[in-house]
């Protein structure tokens, strides 16, 4: 409730008073969820579990503290994990669909194939705070700053489980972990024995099928390949109308997981795309009418090889290294953009008698891009660049005597071709008075270094009519300005300094909450600046004038916020879980900062979310779940709050199949979630209402 | 079900700030209520406890195994959270005419400090080759809790399988103990791992 008091809520005027009686509602949900019914009497934390038989006693069911999860109340961050039963129950058929269940993250569908994902603010097409890692291979884009959902099409059934950290992560994972990290790690391929297929059909999702085999090879190698193809329907522009933005996309993959002994690990895994996704984007003319919906329709190939060797000495040593190569290729008749990039990464840690732990480790990253543009929007110069990476990390965790408190201190150091040498330290104290209790607080440094099209790119914004044409004899025609951002190699890396605080409880074998807040101060945040006098550019014909403006670092922000997430065994077979998000971003741009656009954000992100997802097991074959979510308006976007609704019903037929239907959005027949202002004008179009059918068939 | 959430939950959120008291208050007085001592321990603790305690039940010593005072002593190598669970919740109990006694190892004598059974964490995989070597033919039930335990000599493992707790058990390794496992035991265990002969 103390947030109401913020300047930003102040001066949001009447917006304030609506959003005081939604924190009310977002409190009460994520409250009342645990107390909407009693608990039912059965066998309780209180009774005395030696009076039962052994055959009663393999059949009680560990509900919370299994040794992952153990492990992960011990972290002294933001961590949620979402699990392949969390997964395979969400309904999701793609990862952004997936992340809607995680307190704490924002997540929007621009179009069928764009998302806006981010944690804590700044959302966008592009949201540049955010690191995502598919196996350890990071799948932000280095050119753009953010992440091409549209080519992150992991097979939901091979995912073990999404590892989200909200906060800083700069100091293992370096750069760009600002906000958060999300680490989507795919099972072992040992996991994945036999055969595996699914069809989906329905009327948003069109058709996604997989197939999947894996067996062993020798004593001591397990193996599975996999190919996946989809197609997703076009959906409702804003007005309401057809709009042309379908996706189709096919990626196969394999993975080999060889164990020659006790201590080591080698996987070698790869996967390959090829796709088409359609869209729109407003493009810029220099004659009218000036902004035009053109096609942004683009075929997607990529593909990327990863070789991984864990080494495990002890308990309390090992090591891992890892080496991968990446390419992506995005094309239009107008535009390509291709990436490769090596990473070569290593890292050890070991456990001394001395109480400390110690990891370290040290990496390095070769981005080679090309961008050939002949699209009057957006092109980059030089067209051809090769960036760098590297750096080196060490942390170190003391456990202090009585194991009850924990101080982690580390930092990574990097040198990028962009901003050279960055600095990313944190200091984590974690304190466990109990096994049930964790309550943790940090301080950290974060910083996101510049993508390319910042050093080096060229976008047209909006154009208006500007002064008279001199060219023009009859002193009739007006020169159109476009206003255009051009590259500024002097910009610097945006920075972080986040303190936070944390608290998980497990009130009882079946309750656990988790609440985190954060005040984060940003500096050097990107605006955008004028950056020089306007000049005349004669091609495109006619002459127009180019209004130059630069990337630069004019803002300061400082944004607060507090995640709450609960989760509630209610009765044998029926699971409920909650999460609310509050935030509110406040951003100060400097007194010399001309740019009007620099507190855009603070009107762009919602101020608040909540779900609720209940888990119900009817009988031993059949499921019914549910996930509503409410996310609150973003006025700076036209973006109205929205209530919706996720049903899946799964019935298994045999022990090796099950069939399930799910429905989508269910609460309206389309709503807006995300309209993108910024740099690139995409057409953003609505979530329709859907639903869809799947079998999942093991052999 | 599904259905009666989403509607309780609308109807609790429309009543306003009123209900908010409410359930602040319910959440309050939810969390100030007495927790049965027991409930401090996770039930998965708890449950290897009762497991540990119905085990042992089920186990013949050889006579001279025990101590002068007849107790029946269970020693806990590894971690100190359980020992005092374990502790906690079996110490001082009687078993087929024994007291049990239970006592945290923080080093492994070649005696097992008299103790008839000894479980180890499952952070010890690395140490316990060595382990286990100083217990083979001691007259004590081994127990433990990761993949390589009974190929390293234990007599019963642990695992979690869908949520539930699991055991496999070694009954040749019992022999040179000179332990004797009931078949109802042999019976309930998984028993992945058949009796050496088979192999």
């Amino acid at each position: 409730m103390k947030m109401d008091c913020s300047p930003a809520a102040q001066g949001a005027g009447s917006y304030r008073e609506s959003s005081r009686g939604r924190l009310g509602l977002a409190i009460l949900i994520c409250l009342a969820g645990p107390l909407a019914w009693p608990t039912p009497g059965n066998a309780g934390p209180s009774r005395d579990l030696t009076s039962l038989e052994l055959e009663e006693l393999m059949q009680v069911r560990i509900t919370s503290a299994s040794k992952k999860q153990q492990r992960l109340r011990e972290a002294p961050a933001a961590i949620y994990v979402l699990t392949s039963a969390d997964i395979h129950r969400s309904g999701a058929t793609n990862l952004p669909d997936l992340l809607r269940l995680v307190p704490g993250l924002e997540v929007a569908r621009i179009d069928a194939s764009k998302w806006a994902v981010t944690a804590r603010g700044f959302n966008g097409r592009f949201a540049n705070k955010l690191l995502v890692l598919v196996d350890g291979r990071s799948v932000y884009t280095p050119l753009f700053s953010g992440v091409y959902w549209d080519v992150q099409d992991v097979p939901m059934e091979d995912i073990d489980r999404v590892e989200i950290v909200r906060g800083p992560g700069g100091a293992l994972y370096g750069a760009n972990a600002v906000n958060g990290v999300i680490n989507v790690i795919t099972k072992r391929a040992r996991d994945t024995q036999g055969g595996l297929a699914t069809a989906l059909g329905g009327s948003e999702e069109r058709f996604q099928g997989l197939l999947r085999y894996g067996g062993q090879a020798g004593d001591d190698s397990w193996y599975r390949v996999y190919g996946k193809g989809s197609r997703r329907d076009n959906s409702a522009d804003l007005a309401g109308a057809g709009a042309s933005d379908g996706w189709i996309f096919s990626q196969a993959g394999f993975r080999v997981d060889t164990e020659p002994n006790r201590r080591d690990r080698l996987t070698v895994q790869g996967d390959f795309y090829d796709g088409k996704a359609l869209g729109l984007v407003n493009s810029v003319f220099a004659t009218a009418p000036f902004v035009r919906a053109t096609s942004d329709d683009r075929s997607l190939q990529g593909g990327n090889l990863t070789m991984r060797l864990e080494r495990r000495y002890s308990v309390d040593e090992d090591m891992a290294a890892q080496l991968y190569y990446d390419r992506t290729q995005r094309d239009k008749p107008t535009y390509r953009q291709g990436l490769d990039m090596i990473d070569a990464d290593f890292q050890h840690r070991r456990r001394y008698p001395s109480r400390h732990e110690l990891i370290w480790g040290a990496g390095f990253r070769l981005m080679a891009d090309e961008i050939l543009s002949t699209d009057i929007l957006v092109s980059l110069s030089p067209t051809s660049r090769d960036t760098r990476i590297f750096s080196a990390f060490v942390q170190d965790e003391y456990r202090f005597p009585g194991d009850k408190l924990r101080l982690t201190l580390g930092s990574k150091v990097e040198h990028n071709s962009y901003t050279g040498v960055e600095v990313q330290p944190n200091l984590r104290l974690m304190w466990l008075p109990d096994a049930r209790e964790t309550v943790w607080a940090a301080v950290s440094r974060a910083v996101r270094t510049p993508a390319r099209i910042e050093d080096d790119g060229r976008i047209s914004q909006r154009p208006f009519a500007g002064p008279k044409d001199p060219t023009d004899p009859a002193g009739l025609r007006r020169l159109t300005v476009i206003p255009t951002l051009v590259g500024n190699r002097a910009i610097d890396s945006e920075e972080l300094l986040a303190r936070e605080v944390g608290w998980r409880f497990e009130a009882s074998d079946r309750l656990s909450l988790d609440a985190a807040a954060f005040y984060n101060t940003y500096r050097q945040l990107r605006t955008l600046e004028p950056a020089g006098p306007a000049y005349l550019e004669a091609s495109p014909a006619p002459v127009h004038l180019i209004l130059p403006f630069a990337a630069s670092n004019g803002a300061d922000a400082d944004t607060w916020g507090l995640e709450l997430a609960t989760d509630w065994h209610a009765a044998e077979g029926l699971r409920l879980r909650s999460g609310c998000t509050f935030l509110r971003l406040s951003i100060d741009p400097a007194l010399t900062s001309r740019d009007a656009t620099a507190r855009a954000p603070e009107r762009e992100n919602p101020n608040h979310q909540l779900f609720l997802s209940t888990y119900w097991d009817m009988s031993k074959d059949v499921q019914l779940d549910g996930h509503l979510r409410w996310v609150d308006a973003l006025p700076g976007l036209g973006v109205p709050s929205y209530l919706t609704l996720d049903l899946r019903l799964a019935w298994k037929l045999r022990p090796n199949t099950e069939l399930a239907l799910v429905g989508r959005d269910l609460l309206d027949a389309s709503h807006s979630e995300f309209t993108p202002t910024s740099l690139i004008d995409t057409q953003a179009t609505q979530v329709e209402r859907g639903w869809y059918g799947k079998v999942t068939w093991q052999f | 079900m599904c259905h009666r959430t989403d509607a309780a939950v609308l109807a609790l959120a429309v009543r306003g700030r009123a209900l908010l008291v409410l359930a602040l208050l319910a959440l309050g007085s939810n969390a100030a209520s007495p927790a049965p001592p027991d409930a401090e321990v996770p039930l998965e603790l708890r449950l290897k406890t009762a497991f540990l305690y119905n085990l042992a039940k089920f186990v013949d010593w050889p006579p001279g195994a025990f101590s002068p005072d007849g107790s029946l002593a269970i020693g806990i190598y590894g971690n100190r959270v359980f020992a005092r669970a374990v502790h906690d919740g079996l110490d001082g109990k009687e078993m087929r005419g024994r007291r049990v006694r239970v006592r945290e190892l923080e080093r492994l004598t070649p005696d097992a400090d008299g103790c008839q059974l000894v479980f180890f964490d499952g952070s010890c995989e690395e140490q316990l080759p060595q382990l286990l070597a100083k217990l083979s033919t001691r007259a004590v039930l081994t127990v433990g809790e990761c993949d390589t335990f009974l190929d390293r000599g234990g007599i019963v493992n642990f695992s979690i399988e869908e949520n539930r707790i699991r055991f496999d058990v070694d009954p040749d390794a019992a022999i040179p103990c000179g332990l004797k496992l009931s078949s109802r035991l042999l019976s309930l265990a998984r028993n992945l791992r058949r009796p050496r002969g088979a192999r």
